[in-house]
């Protein structure tokens, strides 16, 4: 995972969750942030796959558990040259 | 997380039952699945399981052929989608994974109902830019006493239940709908008729309204035939001229309790289908026969505008509609611009998952 991709990722989330960045890390999850509930978690991915130019299939957002992960997922294809 | 979505099948029963259990107990949710895989065909169901094989989600697809904008298409619609994500953050994303996985089967999806559009499902896929439009809600009162007696939404309070009680008891409230509804008016040379099932007429007719529709579903006499089959429906074929120039289903229900309409009797004008210039004709004859039952109320829910205006013109009164239409990107791509079409949207109470609770 790309120190820079994550720091994006966080900027995002923050944005979107409508919290300080400061409160969001690698391991945030939905249990632990109020707002992370579905209907923002779509405008998370919806925010990525936009700024990004990369889209996502069902089983990568099922494995998005926490900011880590799915910054990992999105370094994935982003070395993969998985954009559109 | 590992999760796999797969059809609906018998080997699933009791993850179902666990899952229905969930649903009422940590959700307080009326939702449930049904309880074999065949109970709810030709609605084909899918389950999101995780490793062991407990489901955590399902959403269910009905595909029909639709016309759309001058053609036939196959389209998908996507009904009740539930997710523990509504009670259980784990699966916060379980809800998109879903829709996003209904969208593989069929690209071209709508789901219909829904609510309101503060309801989770309308903002979940707003949030995925489906395109949303309210489809118009009518009602014509015919029974003013019980309907003020009875119309919850109005009745939410002691002190409305009180003004609306003493509205009824004064006679002011059959006085003002009345005078807002006015008589319905009077088509000469009309012949209404009972029928059990819809045969070659019904075809005929399909075929020399289509054109008038951006969106529809294809309205055969066999498509019709598996709808309305049965006596909960009320089937009319109107004809003038010896010429047929309409169909309506209608729904005749006494509720008991019901979360908007207490204990009234309700019609639904669920289904119909009319030659432009017949519209009002078939609206107002299918009101006159229900009036006749002594129905309380008649509603009807219809997207396009000529049939809005025929229940408008009839005294059907505006009311505030929690019937969404909502379409996937690629089918609402079929529909631009969106602006020229939406007036000839033929939505109404028949399609989706159907007049369920009417």
């Amino acid at each position: 995972m790309s120190t820079q991709v994550l720091e994006h990722v966080r900027t995002l989330a923050a944005d979107v969750l409508g919290v300080r960045r400061s409160e969001i890390d690698v391991n945030s999850t939905p249990r632990q942030l109020d707002n992370w509930d579905s209907i923002s978690h779509v405008s998370l991915v919806l925010a990525i796959e936009e700024q990004f130019g990369v889209a996502f299939t069902p089983e990568e957002i099922t494995d998005m558990e926490s900011i880590g992960r799915i910054a990992e997922l999105l370094s994935r294809k982003l070395n993969n040259g998985n954009s559109h | 997380m590992e999760i796999r979505i797969e059809p609906y099948a018998r080997e699933h029963v009791r993850a179902v039952r666990a899952f229905n259990e969930r649903l009422q107990t940590r959700a307080g949710s009326a939702f449930r699945l049904g309880e074999s895989p065949e109970e709810s065909a030709p609605l084909r169901e899918y389950l999101a399981l995780d490793k062991a094989g407990e489901v955590r989600g399902s959403f269910g697809l009905k595909r029909q052929q639709f016309w759309i904008s001058g053609r036939q298409l196959e389209i998908g619609n996507c009904q009740l989608p539930l997710s523990e994500g509504i009670f259980d953050p784990t699966y916060a994303n379980l809800g998109m994974v879903l829709l996003r996985h209904a969208l593989t089967l069929q690209p071209r999806l709508f789901c219909l109902g829904m609510g309101g559009r503060d309801k989770r499902l309308p903002r979940l896929l707003t949030a995925m830019r489906w395109t949303l439009i309210d489809i118009p809600f009518r009602f014509r009162v015919c029974h003013a006493t019980r309907f003020m007696r009875n119309i919850v939404p109005l009745r939410q309070t002691p002190q409305r239940r009180l003004l609306m009680d003493a509205i009824a008891a004064s006679g002011a409230g059959w006085l003002a709908l009345h005078a807002l509804q006015g008589r319905l008016p009077i088509t000469r040379s009309v012949d209404v008729e009972e029928v059990n099932e819809f045969g070659e007429w019904a075809d005929d007719l399909w075929k020399r309204c289509a054109d008038d529709l951006s969106l529809s579903l294809i309205r055969t006499s066999e498509v019709l035939s598996g709808l309305y089959a049965g006596p909960r429906y009320l089937r009319l074929k109107i004809s003038q001229g010896g010429v047929v120039v309409g169909w309506v289903v209608l729904r005749d229900t006494q509720m008991q309790d019901h979360r908007y309409f207490g204990n009234l009797r309700v019609a639904t004008i669920v289904d119909a289908l009319a030659l432009p210039a017949a519209i009002h004709t078939v609206v107002q004859e299918a009101s006159r026969i229900v009036e006749k039952r002594s129905v309380d109320l008649i509603i009807s829910n219809q997207g396009h505008e000529l049939w809005v205006r025929a229940l408008r013109d009839c005294g059907f009164l505006p009311g505030p509609s929690n019937y969404i239409l909502a379409m996937s990107p690629a089918l609402a791509t079929l529909l631009e611009p969106l602006a020229t079409h939406q007036s000839r949207l033929h939505i109404n109470r028949g399609d989706g998952d159907g007049p369920l609770d009417l």
